[in-house]
């Protein structure tokens, strides 16, 4: 820390490069906190879990090519037969899966002369679905086969029983949302017993504010397009997709609409995300590689034009290790500097991002972590100019220039 | 105090072998005033250069205030830069965004000295030379005869065992030069050993002794009286 003084001294007459310096760095730091913010907060929302056996569902859009009357018997006959297929764990019909950007919301309430307490997605199947999901009961029970209705549309409107997602029981009930459990719940104005509690169940939209907020009931609907949820024990067989198809279109008039892995859905979901991320990370990593060669450039420079002044210390008796220290400290003194100015602008341009695109501000670890890369970067680029500059021979001090 | 044996340097290229120095002894004993003379390209700097720990010769032995400088490493080298020598240099070597107190100032921070030590140091070193009251100065805000004072401050304020002046008057003009010549007889007659390399003949005979350099070898050892005649 000996050279801590004459270094503020020097620098002090020679600020437009110091300035230079210190700009350069607390603009990569403003830019790089607030870029991997975002990066890394699009990744989180990629991240989150659906609720659902991801990896082993696939699921069937499909019709009921009958009569109206016959639809009920039909949709038995097809749930009974894709269960027995070999390799399936549980098939389920259901009005929607998450994350599909296609599904039902119902308005809840936790009283009847309320309008409404928040929104919910909605899945109505058999009894089965919440198996078919693979979401995990938390509290209550799961439906019974005798809770089971079949209903041509809005099953809601005749339910009356129904599983709501946590964050749903959370957000009515706080911490005591166990207690929704025997509760009754104005789905759509329609009063529901909620009978039991799923951990997670995203709805269709991911970038809805309550895409956690979910609602499901033992009502199988028959008009239209039914979408048959289908879970296989590990990885979903090419064997049991097509041994699903065949056995639909044995039925005539049968039209498979889609059939999709769960997995594809969730990608397709979170395509623009995942675009958006990467994009960041290379900008992220095109920002980083500049500035390193930038502040190593600008070391260099700063170091060729003080050959002499390097020769004179060796004179005075610096060691080799002593001129490294010294580069190396002048670099952490205006990283620092610039450091401190990158953290005051990334807050305002992160307050700023949060007004203007409603997003999270950047947390002060990022702050941290960002200044702790950042000198590191630094002296990983100082280094080599340093070393160079402690090889040059002191004898550089008796030549006249 | 400095005792050479057989020291040579030579320069190898691929292509080419320079002798700078051919094979030479010397000894310099405690409060000697010795002048080096010899024509430019003679080999002066190379020999100041070696003497002063800044390059290494070729061969030979160097012992300086009993340390083999020869077995030394570069940290070694530049503890004994620091403590032994003091350096005065024809372009004085000041560091410009400096001001005087801190270029004085600058040999000392290599040394674990406290700051109340230094201080004093400083300010005696400076005293010493007539610059008491300039310290907030930078180099450019004074004559050249006052910067070379100040070259001189810095190498006293580490109390070496020896001054080595390099041409030090070369860039000034003459009154200023006969200023710094008095200045360091002063200083020799206070103690302090030096050795200048000059290519001034009538400054040479100051000295206490003559050593002329010639293409590459130290040729002769002179008192002053002889080299006059």
């Amino acid at each position: 820390m000996k050279d801590f003084l004459p270094i503020l001294k020097s620098l002090k007459s020679n600020y437009i490069a110091a300035l230079l310096f210190i700009t350069q760095v607390a603009i990569t730091f403003t830019i790089l906190v607030n870029a991997i913010f975002l990066a890394l907060e699009k990744r989180e929302v990629i991240s989150r879990p659906s609720g659902l056996d991801e990896h082993n569902i696939f699921y069937v859009a499909t019709n009921l090519p009958v009569k109206d009357a016959e639809k009920k018997a039909l949709l038995e006959q097809d749930l009974l037969r894709l269960n027995a297929i070999n390799g399936v764990t549980s098939a389920a019909v259901s009005t929607g899966l998450p994350l599909t950007g296609w599904g039902r919301l119902v308005e809840v309430a936790t009283k009847p002369d309320t309008k409404y307490d928040t929104f919910s997605g909605y899945y109505g199947g058999d009894a089965q679905l919440v198996k078919s999901f693979g979401v995990e009961l938390i509290a209550g029970r799961h439906f019974k086969k005798e809770e089971e209705l079949t209903a041509r549309v809005d099953g809601y409107k005749i339910a009356s029983e129904a599983m709501v997602t946590k964050a749903l029981a959370k957000s009515l009930f706080d911490e005591s949302w166990e207690q929704i459990v025997g509760q009754t719940l104005y789905i759509n104005n329609k009063p529901q017993r909620i009978v039991g509690v799923v951990k997670t169940l995203q709805s269709a939209w991911p970038s809805w504010v309550v895409v956690e907020h979910g609602v499901i009931s033992a009502v199988k609907e028959t008009d239209g397009i039914v979408n048959f949820v289908i879970r296989t024990e590990s990885g979903v067989p090419t064997s049991v997709v097509d041994q699903t198809l065949s056995y639909l279109m044995e039925t005539h008039g049968r039209k498979i609409d889609k059939v999709e892995m769960f997995t594809d859905v969730k990608a397709r979901a979170y395509s623009a995300e995942n675009a958006a991320s990467k994009t960041l990370l290379g900008v992220i990593a095109g920002l980083l590689l500049v500035t390193t060669l930038g502040i190593y450039g600008q070391s260099r420079y700063g170091i060729v034009k003080r050959f002499k002044l390097i020769g004179i210390r060796r004179a005075m008796g610096a060691s080799k290790g002593e001129i490294i220290r010294y580069f190396m400290l002048e670099n952490v003194i205006l990283t620092c500097l610039g450091v401190i100015l990158g953290i005051i602008s990334a807050i305002v341009l992160s307050v700023a991002f949060s007004n203007v695109f409603e997003l999270g501000t950047v947390p002060m670890s990022y702050m941290i972590y960002g200044s702790v890369c950042t000198l590191l970067l630094g002296q990983v680029a100082v280094f080599y100019p340093a070393f160079r500059a402690a090889q040059l021979p002191p004898a550089v001090a008796t030549r006249i220039v | 105090m400095l005792r050479m044996r057989k020291l040579a340097k030579t320069y190898r290229t691929d292509t080419v072998i320079t002798q700078a120095l051919a094979p030479f002894d010397l000894e310099v004993q405690q409060g000697e005033f010795v002048a080096v003379v010899g024509p430019s390209g003679s080999g002066k700097t190379t020999f100041l250069n070696i003497t002063g720990l800044l390059e290494a010769a070729s061969e030979g032995e160097y012992w300086l205030d009993g340390a083999d400088v020869c077995a030394l490493n570069d940290k070694q080298k530049s503890r004994l830069r620091n403590e032994k020598i003091g350096f005065v240099f024809q372009s004085f070597n000041l560091i410009p965004e400096l001001n005087i107190y801190d270029n004085v100032e600058m040999p000392l921070r290599y040394r674990k000295l406290s700051s109340a030590e230094r201080k004093a140091r400083v300010n005696h070193a400076l005293a010493q030379v007539g610059l008491g009251s300039r310290h907030s100065h930078f180099p450019s805000q004074l004559s050249g005869g006052q910067q070379q004072r100040v070259a001189i401050a810095r190498a006293l304020a580490g109390s070496p065992a020896f001054l080595l002046a390099d041409e030090p008057t070369g860039n000034l003009d003459s009154k200023m030069a006969d200023g710094v010549m008095s200045l360091l007889k002063e200083i020799n007659a206070a103690g302090t050993t030096i050795i200048m390399v000059t290519h001034d003949l009538e400054q040479a005979t100051q000295a206490s002794r003559i050593i002329e350099v010639k293409d590459g070898s130290i040729s002769e050892v002179k008192r002053p009286a002889q080299a006059i005649a």
